[in-house]
């Protein structure tokens, strides 16, 4: 077995990225954790849950349509992952979750969390089969399915995290109309400025993927987000260092990155 | 079978796979190994395909629910049944390039798409006003910005002056880019580490 050519540097930043995951997980277990930055977006996700249950509604979460046999499924499960945060909430709460979901493999991940979800908050009656409806894998299908869901029901809270696209703003603006309040979150720079103006607040990029962690505030889940953060201020220290040797005219950032 | 061993037996699949399809693109494996990743691949597409099924289960069991409660809307969850059995009917009859089923798909599915999909443009110009109100002065750097691109895209724009274009180029190539690539690193890197809290068993989301 050899390493793919091109491919090297890709390996190593995995490997020194693992390295990092298990160690801030060994030390949280230990009972040392590293303070981590705060996320608006998720100090929100109680704050809308708990708005749902004094207005009396429901809250509505969904994952886009994209299925989990594409590139997107890190950001499927990012979703998945905070839908299973609500559902336990939500049944700790006594109040509906509606998860509509586009693809039919997301919607049996989605169905398993929240039934998982309630009976982790001791509340197996909370689970309802018929809140979590199967649409469509068609783009604007599964917008008005999304949009017919919120009309009827007027969410008072809306979470919307995966790897949305353009339908962002249909479905944003439907959720303002009906006077939720809404957290949206996609890994796509272009559709974050879409959330942006629509959502009540925004989880930029990565910060989707440490949303169930940190909204949980389960310290060992966490230590993950720890290494998120090591790994991006060395990020950040390749590039100022790959800045300077290339102003003094060296190229072997670039040979190493390429490696 | 036991809590763990349920809990566990996903856990331990997931590992296995995840492992061997990093392994497939980082490294030059034995043919034998890489035709095991292309059967993997090719079960996940199957797996994903026979979940329609479930899908279907789903929605007749919301539009049931929804017209023996007669819920708000409940006629359209009959009509979507309707359509749905339509499609279906047709497709295994004739086949999805069969005539019949090419003229609703044409005719009625696509224009409705089309017309949703034309909703972006009111949709957008909405957005644009809901970020043109500036509240902080953050807010009025990325008004500026916005307008000078604006500006300079429009054609008038280098109309007016030759200059609105070349700030709309630099605006583009020497901020927006490395905005983006920043944006792409750190999503990158929370992809990396998600995956490793999968491949640990850590994330419950993907197993249930």
């Amino acid at each position: 077995m050899i390493l793919v050519e091109g491919r090297i540097f890709g390996l190593l930043s995995l490997v020194i990225a693992a390295i990092f995951a298990i160690y801030f997980y060994r030390e949280s277990q230990k009972g040392k954790f590293r303070e981590i930055r705060k996320v608006p977006g998720l100090d929100a996700l109680d704050e809308s849950i708990n708005r749902a249950v004094e207005m009396g509604r429901p809250v509505l979460a969904s994952t886009s349509y994209d299925s989990l046999a594409t590139a997107h499924t890190m950001a499927i499960l990012a979703g998945i992952a905070l839908i299973r945060y609500a559902a336990v909430q939500t049944a700790k709460l006594g109040i509906p979750l509606l998860l509509p979901i586009g693809p039919p493999d997301v919607l049996a991940l989605a169905d398993q969390n929240y039934r998982e979800g309630c009976i982790e908050a001791g509340a197996p009656e909370m689970y309802k089969p018929e809140n979590v409806v199967y649409l469509t894998t068609q783009q604007w299908a599964y917008t008005s399915g999304v949009l017919d869901m919120i009309e009827d029901n007027l969410p008072g809270a809306c979470i919307f995290v995966s790897r949305f696209h353009a339908e962002v703003l249909h479905i944003g603006l439907a959720a303002r109309r009906a006077g939720s309040l809404m957290i949206g979150g996609t890994p796509h720079w272009g559709m974050s400025a879409f959330f942006a103006v629509t959502a009540d607040y925004t989880l930029l990029g990565d910060e989707i993927y440490a949303a169930a962690a940190y909204a949980s505030k389960d310290y060992t889940m966490t230590s993950f987000l720890s290494a998120q953060d090591v790994m991006k201020w060395i990020s950040a220290g390749l590039i100022i260092l790959g800045s300077l040797l290339a102003t003094a005219g060296s190229d072997i950032m670039l040979q190493i990155l390429s490696l | 079978m036991s809590m763990t061993r349920r809990t566990m037996l996903p856990i331990v699949i997931l590992a296995i796979c995840g492992v061997v399809t990093i392994a497939d693109y980082y490294l030059v494996l034995p043919i034998v190994l890489k035709d095991g990743v292309s059967m993997l691949k090719n079960i996940a597409v199957l797996v994903s395909s026979m979940a329609l099924g479930l899908g279907l289960v789903s929605l007749f069991r919301a539009s049931y629910v929804k017209y023996t409660r007669r819920d708000a809307g409940w006629p359209y969850a009959i009509w979507t049944v309707i359509v749905a059995v339509i499609f279906i009917v047709l497709g295994l009859i004739g086949g999805t390039n069969s005539a019949s089923y090419q003229w609703l798909f044409q005719n009625i599915y696509a224009q409705i798409n089309n017309t949703l999909y034309s909703l972006l443009g009111f949709y957008i110009v909405y957005a644009c006003y809901r970020t043109f109100i500036m509240r902080t002065w953050e807010v009025g750097v990325m008004l500026l910005f916005a307008l000078f691109t604006m500006i300079g895209r429009a054609p008038i724009g280098e109309t007016w002056w030759p200059g609105f274009g070349q700030i709309y180029t630099w605006i583009y190539t020497e901020i927006a880019v490395g905005g983006i690539a920043g944006f792409y690193i750190t999503v990158a890197i929370g992809t990396a580490i998600i995956a490793v809290k999968i491949l640990m068993g850590k994330e419950k989301a993907s197993v249930g």
